[in-house]
Parts: structure tokens; C-alpha cells; sequence
């Protein structure tokens, strides 16, 4: 584990009454691919606009490299950021744009011309340098501000929903690019995104942001598959969420009166609420096998309905009525070839899934 | 059956009058959905609004070539009385001052009318809505009461009506100014409205100070509506009289006001050369105006 390139300490930024950032603590790792993961409004732009130092924090301070950054103007900061609408230049050249960062600190003349170059390169943009920005696609208008912010050599890049703007083709191909960059720059690389595919594909870490609090860091992974509760669940990725009443809990079982599943037992993790309180239960629409035939003993196992089939080529997300009343979502790999979808609306199927893959999640 | 066939015979004269003077009456081919440029009437009332317009314009700079004295009959072709009106030492002189506060008050204009609007698009400050209509009363306040303002105000704070040249020009100045910065205010207004403030963070995050960030990022953006602005200061400078009127000393007159004091007398084809020159110098400055505004092409 690197030390922390970013300390974020106690940080709260009030608009009036609204705390648009509550108590805000964070670390960021240098070198690292860090993620701001949120809905519009729960403060992740902020956050970042405060890191930029376009925004001071009303409480708490943020450490950058060590250096308190209270009171230190944008301009004087070691970090750049890619703005959403790129904020290129419009009445200078690419190369312009680009040299712009170095000439208005005083760079020696015969360093700016082969740094500039070298990031255009690292863009691949070395032919668009005399290009005027009206003359660029929007994904090479940002190619340019990435070669703008990267020419600064800075400490940390900001990335506030850089791939917003392009259409769906263009963002994967950018997703996978900027990873490759970061990784040959090794520049720390903090990204915003409300796409939970983005931050989940491109990050080593995620933040999760809700009404200005963080609700969970982890790697995608974790945070996936180990959501610290309902939010975090909810947002990241699809869930079947069940309400539930913990019934026994006896260290090694933990037995769950479900509505609209009956008791189900499964076994305790350390933490597990205790017996008589409400928590949400949840299964992911991937873990649940549909089969016509009974599914192995060991396993949750449910009759049900197929209310509707989505098809999304190499996914179907097939919409279950289980007999006991709850709707119930299974996502099934279409992997053989087949010119007939292979659950039909209307039939009857078993919907299983391994007891170890439910999520508790708390209040 | 004579009395019927009148009313037909009308319309197709007046499309014979139509087509002889190019208007074009065409019905053989469609016309597009906007094409009313190719209706005969289209183009009468086209041709009427530009006889309206320009007419006595066109009469004024006729007579100046005109070697008669009087703007009644046409005699023969002459550029005696530009020739007369250079050698006018007083029309020179008005010339002179004319040209001097309208460069200056353009200036200052500019300046204050861009720093009026870079205040009410940045800040927030309490009374913003009250000092935003302030800004823009002198375009509605009528020009006489302006003028009667400028003089009351100067005999009060007792100003000085015996500087040197060009110093004495300076009360003319001031009142000029204070009736362009809001036009040039509103316009550069309506400029920064299409900014995009990320730009302005861009430059700060890659390093640059507030100053730089204006001089290099806004003013850019702004160079339109500065060049704009600029324009009307400076033909509403040049062209003044009600204001200038109230505010001239005898030695401090202006072209406009020199040309009405001529007029009082007779209208001579003098004036009119005068004048032809003051529309000259208007359209000069519109058009390196426009110039300036085109985007200059990519080669």
C-alpha cells in the first residue's frame, strides 16, 4: 500500500443550509485509479471542485502531498483537472491549448515546443496541433484537455465525467484509454461518474456518494459483491430485495423470516444483525439459476412465472412472479446460438440460488 | 361588356411595370417556402423601404458635388465646397473636437461600459437588480433632460470653462461617456451570457492568475461585443448635438452643433459636404467594424 497522495479530512461544504458535503473523510493513494461514484446532487462534483480549489471546504481541510491546501488558490495547486464540457480553448490552436498551462507560469520557451509534443503524443493528436478546436470531434476536444492537464506533470488528475458527453462506442474505447494512460503515466487519477459501469470497469478504488456522505470505499469487487448496505446495493449494479426479520441467530446460522419467501437459513457472518430486527435481504439477478427441472436440495428454491423476457443479446433479463406473490429478476447468458429464445412468458420454472449468495443489508 | 374587362387590364399592367423594372413576376416555376423575395410586391416594398431610407441621404451628398449654392437645382459637377469647407478654419476646428472626444469617449467607454458588465455577470453583491436598471437608465432617459442634467451639473461643482485645448474638451467628454458606457454595458451584458465558466477554471486550474485568466480567456470571448460597443460609442459620440448643445463652450463646438449653427444662416452645399463626410467616416468605421467581427477563415 502507497501512502496517501490525498487526504481529505472532516470536509464539509455548506450552500446555505444545504450541506452539499457532510463530514467527508478520505484517503486517496498515489498512483492509484480513484473513483467519485454517485447520483446527480450527492456532492461528488463538489468534492472534486473543492480537491481543484474552485470551492473551499466550511469545515475540515484537505492535505494534498502532504501540503495543506486551506486557502491555496486553483492556480497554485499541484493537481489539473478535465472538465466535463472539456473547456478547450476555442480561440487558440490545439498546440496552443495545450502550451497554454506552461506559458502562463513562465516556462523556458525551448522546454515548451518538445513537452507540448510529447503530449499530444501520449493523446495521439501529434498532427492535430495547428487544428483549430471547431475543427475537433468531441472525443479529440478531449484528447486535448487531457494533454493540456497532463502537460502540467501534475501530482493528481481530476476527471469530472469526462466520457458524459460521447456517445456509447466512443466511451468504452475512452474507458479503456484512459486506464492505459494512467497506468503509463502513473499519475493518481481521480474520476466523478454517476455510471456505475465506468467507475466499476476503470477504478482500483470507488467511492460511493450519497447526500454528501460517503457510504462505502472499497474495489469494485468488494463493492459489488460486499455492499456495506441498502444504498450502496441498490446503486451498484440490479437487486432483488426482499424484506425480512432476523428470527434466530445463533453465531453459525442465521434463520430470516422473508416476505413472500418464508424462513430461510443461511450462514452467519460475524456482524449479523440479531434476532428480532428488520433488515433487507437481497440476491443479485445473476446468482439465481432458472430450470425447468427441480434443482438440487441445499439450495433457495422458488416456483414461479415468467411475467416477461428482455432480451439484450448476450444477456436476457427474464422477470419472474414467484407463487408466493414477489417478483423475482434472473439475468441468464444467452451462450449457445439459438434462433428461439429458450424461456418463454407464461411458463412455469424453479428459480435457484445458493443460500451464501443473499446479501444482508441493515438499515 | 367594356366595364368588365377594366379590372383585368389593370393587374396585367402593373405586371408589365413589374417586369420592366426586373421585379420579376415569374409563375411559371414553384416558389420555395420562403421564397417571397420573388414576389413582384416582395421587391416593391423592398425597393420603396430603400427609397425611404436613403433618399434624402442620397439628395444630401448629390448637392454637395453641386455648383449651384442652392439645393434646389442641379448645375454641374463640382467638389468646390470640399475644397471650401476644408478651408473653413471653424468647420476644421469642429472637426477636430469632434473626432478628439469621440476617440476618447470610445475609450473610456469601452473600459467602463466592460468592467460595468464583468461586475454584474460575476459578483453577487446586495442592490445588484437596482444598480443593473441604474446602469441602463441613461439609454431611456430623453436626450434633453441628459443635456439640461450635464449643464446644471458642471455650473454646480463650478468647472472650469477656461483649460487649454484639449483639456477643455474634457466636460463633453465626460457627458459622452456617461450616455455610451451603458450601451456598451448592455452589449458586452449579452456577450458574457454565452460564456462557458468552465474556461475561466480551466485557466485558473492550469495555472493562471485572475488577470491573465481575463486577458487571456475573457477578453477573447469578448472581442465581438467589444468591437460592437465600441462602434456605437463612438457614432453616438460623434454624431450628439442635444447633449453636446448643453455642455459646448464657445471655443469647445462640435461638428454637429458647427453644422446647425451654419444651417441657421442658410444651407449652403457647404454643410452638405460637411456632412457627407461625417456619414463617410461612420460608414468607414461600421465597416472595419464588421471586418473585425468575421471569423477569419482557416486557409
Amino acid at each position: 500500500m502507497s501512502e496517501a497522495i490525498i487526504s481529505i479530512q472532516g470536509v464539509t461544504k455548506r450552500f446555505g443550509a444545504v450541506a452539499a458535503v457532510d463530514s467527508v473523510d478520505l484517503e486517496i493513494r498515489a498512483g492509484e485509479f480513484f473513483a467519485l461514484l454517485g447520483p446527480s446532487g450527492c456532492g461528488k462534483t463538489t468534492l472534486l471542485r473543492m480537491l481543484a480549489g474552485f470551492e473551499q471546504p466550511s469545515e475540515g481541510r484537505i492535505l494534498i502531498d502532504g501540503q495543506d491546501m486551506t486557502g491555496v488558490q486553483p492556480n497554485r495547486r499541484p493537481v489539473n483537472m478535465v472538465f466535463q464540457s472539456y473547456a478547450v480553448f476555442p480561440h487558440m490552436t490545439v498546440f496552443d491549448n495545450v502550451a497554454y498551462g506552461l506559458k502562463v507560469v513562465g516556462t523556458a520557451r525551448g522546454e515548451i515546443a518538445p513537452r507540448v509534443r510529447e503530449a499530444l503524443a501520449m493523446v495521439q493528436l501529434e498532427d492535430y496541433g495547428a487544428r483549430r478546436p471547431d475543427q475537433l470531434s468531441g472525443g479529440q476536444r478531449q484528447r486535448v484537455a487531457l494533454a493540456r492537464a497532463l502537460v502540467k506533470r501534475p501530482k493528481v488528475l481530476l476527471l469530472d465525467e469526462p466520457l458524459s458527453a460521447l456517445d456509447a462506442k466512443l466511451r468504452e474505447a475512452m474507458q479503456l484509454e484512459l486506464v492505459r494512460l494512467q497506468h503509463s503515466v502513473g499519475i493518481t487519477f481521480v474520476i466523478v461518474t454517476h455510471d456505475q459501469d465506468e467507475a466499476l470497469s476503470m477504478a482500483d478504488r470507488i467511492a460511493v456518494m450519497q447526500d454528501g456522505h460517503v457510504r462505502q470505499v472499497a474495489d469494485p469487487q468488494t463493492l459489488y459483491e460486499y455492499p456495506s448496505g441498502r444504498f450502496v446495493a441498490d446503486f451498484i449494479g440490479k437487486m432483488n430485495l426482499f424484506e425480512g426479520r432476523v428470527a434466530a441467530n445463533d453465531g453459525t446460522v442465521l434463520a430470516v423470516e422473508v416476505e413472500g419467501l418464508g424462513r430461510i437459513e443461511l450462514p452467519a457472518e460475524p456482524g449479523t444483525p440479531a434476532s428480532g430486527e428488520a433488515i433487507g435481504i437481497a440476491v443479485r439477478p445473476e446468482k439465481v439459476e432458472l430450470t425447468r427441472a427441480a434443482p438440487p436440495a441445499g439450495s433457495v428454491a422458488r416456483r414461479g412465472t415468467v411475467a416477461q423476457v428482455a432480451y439484450y443479446g448476450d444477456v436476457s433479463y427474464v422477470f419472474l412472479e414467484l407463487e408466493d406473490g414477489p417478483a423475482l429478476n434472473a439475468t441468464v447468458q444467452n451462450a449457445d446460438r439459438a434462433a428461439e429464445p429458450y424461456f418463454v412468458k407464461g411458463e412455469t420454472l424453479w428459480a435457484a440460488w445458493n443460500p451464501q449468495d443473499f446479501l444482508v443489508l441493515g438499515e | 361588356m367594356a366595364d368588365r374587362s377594366t379590372p383585368a387590364v389593370q393587374p396585367l399592367r402593373i405586371g408589365r411595370l413589374a417586369r420592366a423594372l426586373r421585379l420579376g413576376l415569374r409563375r411559371d416555376s414553384a416558389m420555395g417556402p420562403l421564397d417571397y423575395g420573388r414576389r413582384w410586391w416582395m421587391r416593391l416594398i423592398l425597393a420603396l423601404t430603400f427609397l425611404f431610407l436613403y433618399a434624402p441621404i442620397v439628395v444630401l451628398v448629390a448637392y454637395s458635388f453641386n455648383s449651384s449654392r442652392r439645393n434646389i437645382v442641379w448645375v454641374s459637377f463640382t467638389t468646390d465646397w470640399y475644397v471650401k469647407a476644408a478651408s473653413n478654419d471653424s468647420l476644421l476646428t469642429a472637426f477636430a473636437n469632434s473626432l478628439t472626444i469621440a476617440v476618447a469617449s470610445t475609450l473610456l467607454s469601452v473600459v467602463l461600459g466592460t468592467l460595468t458588465a464583468l461586475l454584474l455577470w460575476r459578483f453577487r453583491f446586495p442592490g445588484r437588480p437596482l444598480y443593473e436598471g441604474a446602469v441602463a437608465l441613461p439609454i431611456v432617459i430623453p436626450e434633453i433632460c441628459m443635456g439640461v442634467a450635464m449643464m446644471a451639473f458642471f455650473a454646480w461643482i463650478g468647472w472650469p470653462n477656461n483649460l487649454p485645448w484639449p483639456l477643455s474638451l474634457t466636460n463633453i467628454t465626460i457627458a459622452h461617456v456617461a450616455f455610451s458606457f451603458p450601451f456598451v454595458a448592455v452589449i458586452v451584458r449579452a456577450r458574457l451570457a454565452g460564456f462557458n465558466r468552465e474556461l475561466e477554471d480551466a485557466a485558473k486550474d492550469l495555472g493562471a492568475t485572475e488577470w491573465r485568466t481575463l486577458i487571456d480567456i475573457v477578453v477573447p470571448h469578448l472581442k465581438p461585443g467589444l468591437i460592437a460597443g465600441a462602434l456605437i460609442a463612438f457614432t453616438l459620440s460623434l454624431d450628439d448635438f442635444v447633449i453636446t448643445f448643453f455642455t459646448a463652450g464657445p471655443d469647445t463646438i462640435t461638428l454637429p452643433v458647427k453644422i446647425f449653427s451654419m444651417v441657421r444662416f442658410s444651407v449652403t452645399p457647404e454643410v452638405n459636404a460637411a456632412s457627407t463626410v461625417l456619414i463617410v467616416i461612420t460608414v468607414v468605421a461600421t465597416v472595419v467594424a464588421m471586418r473585425l467581427q468575421t471569423p477569419t477563415k482557416p486557409a
